[in-house]
């Protein structure tokens, strides 16, 4: 960070954590809180442990410890009364802790061997290829990153294009593992009459490096996204016509677009577009719901018959985006029985590349929401997820699928 | 503080403690004992020596072993959501965080009894009885995070205490580990127990007569129907005299609270209550029960409140607008911190027909202090929680912040009522203390202390104020008494 730089966020971080009155609440619902009872593995904790870093304490690898083990679930902030924004708050942490402590370089190159790896799609799909030749010399947090990609074999939708355009991003991982998943999107969205639009080239939007405190490559790369989607949104305004919707299927990189707008705040130059991003980014499930009745009359409810299905929101989704419950709401409205787990607010460990880096936390609640799922034991459970990292991660033998692909595998034939 | 010095150095006891519960779970680099600086009343903090986390009674006796020999004073922690400062650290002590263990050991539905241990989240024992029909009543604010061995040590209460008691009567049997590491068992699981019923004075003791390993729980059937009824009204004494006019109707409502605009208005921000955010005062009444037995008495209720000023009422339809109605009241504290950036929670007391004096006299200390005040309070037992905020970055605030309380404690007791209701003493009200309480009721209280802890190393310097600490708060209320006549009217 350049000293000036560090000057405004020091300004930021002070107002962020003036909001913070230390009343705990957020610890009954941090997974790494209730894992250790450490109150340094609490959101309160580690705001602390932030404040005195930009108050000028001394820290050491302890801090970094700390900050590296939260799962960025935002759990905290939907249990926050005071409304503390926690996610900015750990970022500033994270990009401060960069410059303080610096990581061994057995740390170190993961973290940039994955934050690079994400910025360039070939390299990125030689290094999947590559990893799937060696999945068992690696350690086994790779493996569920390590599968074939699931494919959908469609006919190409008729064009009934009324409605607005949809830019979909293609997403970098999911490309590589679960193309099926976009495919049914794109399929389910020109059956309701939309012009969509993918859009390539497959970068990622930023948040692997994000989350990994690689603020310049993730910024690099959001820069990348913001000129891809940039053509439209001007066309859009040039012509007059409404504005289209910017689309992906991983709410994980929904949360970033989103976010865009905390990661330039002090770039001019950018502000205009980050703002619209922000503005016209939907999740599938506010779009989708908005054509529930229209949908319910077309699903074949014999196929879905025995099946015991259950939602699990994504963190991403519930207290990133703020959309809690509107998965489960979706399903119910279309006439699905559906349930959540009783813990359902609580991450499953995933965490993007968490899992990678804390294979121990995220094993463990990995577990937990398995149980809490049902989906160990309980006979034709399925578990239906908005988030391809999570879905990844929990999975086993196909038993968590995109809710986008379970909806597009239970559509009548016939097109109307 | 006459603690003889620390015969141990810190090292040996680093290592000492290390053994007993290994490295991970001993802190001891200022940046990581920083985080167990203060409970939720941070405006007192000490860095302590050491926090040690231990996973087991065994290990409890171990440490206190350790600590009883060199005399080392131990400060026990549950989630630190206390508001009192009981789990302040003492600089030359260690904390012991008991947030580890967390497991329920039993739950007997038959019985309706669960047992746990003390970092068992108040929340997750309702949650874990639910199946079976029932619940725990102390439901404390901050329920959602504090623990059981936190609601024990400070005889927590909540917005159902009314109608259902406070946690003393509703914990059957506490163990415990004295400051000699002997295991100490009080109670039982029967409704009466043979010898001194000690139980009384154990909880609520603030963790200053021995350390709480295991909690055995009474639990309730949950009340197959509630409502809860939103009343508006347009003065705060409007309010104040409804409650008592509920209250001397013979009804016993499972919970009623008043909360002013100002806590509404923060609050709504939050949660979406849907309270009324244009009364200046709002009244929440809670009835529980069979379906007709909550109509009736909702029916009742109702009529009273019309008749007593009530400008608008509303009455929840469904379970989940009842959750929310009580969600927006269990939030209000930290609430507070969205319009100021710190606030400090009063805990004072008054006999119900003394609340409407009260606020009125909170409204002039306003003035005089120059700072906002919050009203919450469990308006049916008398116990107020005003909020008074402030910004501790403002030099002179907080020690406005803090004379303003003390001045709000010292009118509760003035008119009848007492300088905490469910908060505990802690560090915060030992100056209160000295005038709710004659030298010779201290004295007692001191002597009961020694008997479990002749040391005086179990949370030391808390909860009961020493004799040179009240002859030095009694010179300053002389001074300040003088001061403060000059600006304030008496009521």
């Amino acid at each position: 960070m350049k000293p000036l730089e560090r000057m405004l966020r020091r300004e930021d971080a002070e107002e962020l954590l003036s909001r913070c009155v230390q009343c705990g609440f957020c610890n009954a619902t941090c997974p790494t809180y209730l894992a250790t009872g450490h109150e340094l593995e609490g959101p309160r904790g580690r705001i602390g442990l932030i404040k005195s870093m930009v108050e000028g304490h001394e820290v050491s690898a302890k801090t970094q410890l700390h900050l590296d083990q939260c799962l960025t679930c935002l759990n905290c902030e939907s249990s926050c009364p005071s409304g503390v924004e926690y996610r900015r708050i750990i970022d500033i942490g994270r990009a401060w802790m960069k410059d303080r402590i610096p990581r061994g370089i057995a740390a170190l190159l993961p973290r940039i061997i994955l934050s690079k790896m994400m910025a360039h799609p070939r390299v990125l799909g030689l290094g999947f290829r590559v990893g799937r030749w060696f999945k068992y010399l690696l350690p086994s947090a790779f493996r569920p990153y390590l599968q074939l990609p699931r494919r959908l074999s469609l006919d190409p939708s008729p064009a009934t294009e009324t409605l607005r355009t949809v830019l979909l991003l293609k997403g970098c991982v999911q490309r590589h593992l679960a193309p099926a998943i976009n495919q049914a999107l794109r399929d389910l969205l020109r059956k309701l009459g939309y012009r969509v639009i993918e859009i390539g080239p497959a970068d990622c939007c930023g948040a692997v490096g994000h989350h990994l405190g690689e603020s310049e490559t993730a910024k690099a790369q959001a820069r990348k996204t913001v000129k891809a989607l940039s053509p439209y949104l001007l066309e859009a305004s040039l012509k007059g016509d409404q504005a289209p919707i910017i689309m992906m299927t991983s709410s994980a990189c929904g949360l970033m677009l989103q976010d865009f707008e905390a990661l330039y705040q002090n770039d001019p130059e950018m502000a205009e577009a980050v703002r619209q991003i922000h503005q016209w980014t939907l999740d599938p499930v506010e779009l989708i719901e908005r054509h529930a009745p229209e949908i319910s009359d077309r699903i074949d409810h014999e196929r879905v018959k025995g099946l015991n299905l259950k939602i699990h929101e994504p963190c991403t989704f519930q207290h990133g985006m703020k959309l809690k419950g509107r998965l489960t709401g979706l399903f119910s409205s279309l006439g699905f029985k559906v349930s959540q787990g009783k813990a359902s607010h609580l991450c499953c460990g995933a965490g993007g590349v968490y899992s990678l880096m804390n294979p121990l936390m995220a094993q463990s609640l990995r577990e937990e929401k398995r149980r809490d799922l049902g989906l160990e034991g309980e006979a034709n459970t399925i578990a239906l997820t908005s988030n391809i990292g999570c879905m990844l991660h929990l999975d086993s033998k196909g038993d968590v699928v995109h809710w986008i692909e379970f909806l597009q595998g239970v559509f009548k034939e016939g097109r109307g | 503080m006459n603690h003889p010095p620390d015969t141990m150095n810190a090292e040996d006891l680093i290592k000492a403690l290390i053994e007993i519960v290994g490295p991970e779970w001993v802190l001891h680099e200022p940046e990581e004992t920083r985080a167990y600086a203060s409970d939720a009343l941070t405006a007192y903090r000490e860095i302590p020596k050491v926090v040690v986390l231990p996973n087991g009674e065994e290990e409890i006796v171990a440490i206190v072993n350790i600590c009883q020999q060199r005399q080392i004073p131990i400060v026990p922690r549950g989630a630190g959501t206390g508001l009192s400062g009981g789990a302040r650290p003492i600089r030359e002590g260690i904390v012991l965080s008991l947030a580890r263990m967390n497991r329920i050991l039993a739950l007997d539905p038959e019985a309706a009894i669960a047992i746990l241990e003390p970092g068992v989240r108040n929340l997750a024992i309702s949650e874990a009885a639910s199946p079976h029909g029932l619940f725990y009543a102390p439901d404390p604010s901050s329920q959602i995070a504090c623990t059981i061995g936190g609601n024990v040590n400070e005889n927590a209460g909540g917005v159902h205490c009314l109608k259902y008691g406070l946690t003393l009567h509703n914990v059957l049997q506490v163990r415990g580990i004295l400051s000699s590491g002997e295991v100490f068992e009080c109670g039982g699981q029967a409704p009466d127990s043979p010898g001194l019923d000690l139980l009384p004075l154990l909880i609520g003791s603030e963790g200053m007569l021995m350390i709480v390993t295991e909690v055995t729980v009474r639990l309730l059937p949950r009340p197959t129907h509630a409502k809860v009824v939103m009343a508006s009204f347009d003065s705060i004494e409007t309010c104040a005299h409804a409650v008592a006019a509920i209250i001397s109707s013979c009804l016993i409502p499972a919970g009623l609270e008043m909360m002013d605009q100002a806590a509404t208005r923060a609050v709504e921000d939050f949660i979406q209550a849907g309270y009324d955010c244009e009364a200046a005062a709002i009244l929440l009444v809670e009835s529980d029960g069979s379906m007709t037995e909550v109509d009736e008495e909702i029916a009742q209720i109702k009529e009273i409140l019309l008749l007593n000023g009530s400008r608008s009422l509303v009455v929840s339809e469904t379970e989940e607008e009842r959750q929310r109605i009580w969600s927006g009241r269990k939030n209000a504290f930290p609430a507070a911190g969205r319009v100021a950036p710190e606030y400090y929670c009063m805990d004072g007391t008054v006999p119900r027909r003394q609340m409407a004096p009260l606020l009125a006299h909170i409204a002039q200390l306003e003035k005089h202090y120059g700072l906002r005040c919050m009203n919450v309070f469990h308006a049916g037992d008398g116990n107020m929680h005003p909020l008074i905020l402030f910004d501790g970055k403002i030099i002179g605030e907080w020690a406005r912040a803090e004379a303003f309380g003390n001045a709000i404690l010292e009118k509760c007791i003035e008119l009848g009522g007492t300088v905490t209701g469910e908060h505990g003493v802690g560090v915060e009200k030992l100056d209160s203390l000295c005038v709710q309480f004659t030298d010779a009721e201290r004295e007692v209280f001191h002597r009961l202390k020694e008997v479990f802890d002749p040391l005086r190393i179990l949370n030391p310097d808390k909860g009961i104020p020493s004799l040179r600490r009240c002859v030095e708060h009694g010179r300053k209320r002389v001074a300040a008494s003088d001061f403060q006549s000059t600006h304030l009217e008496h009521f």
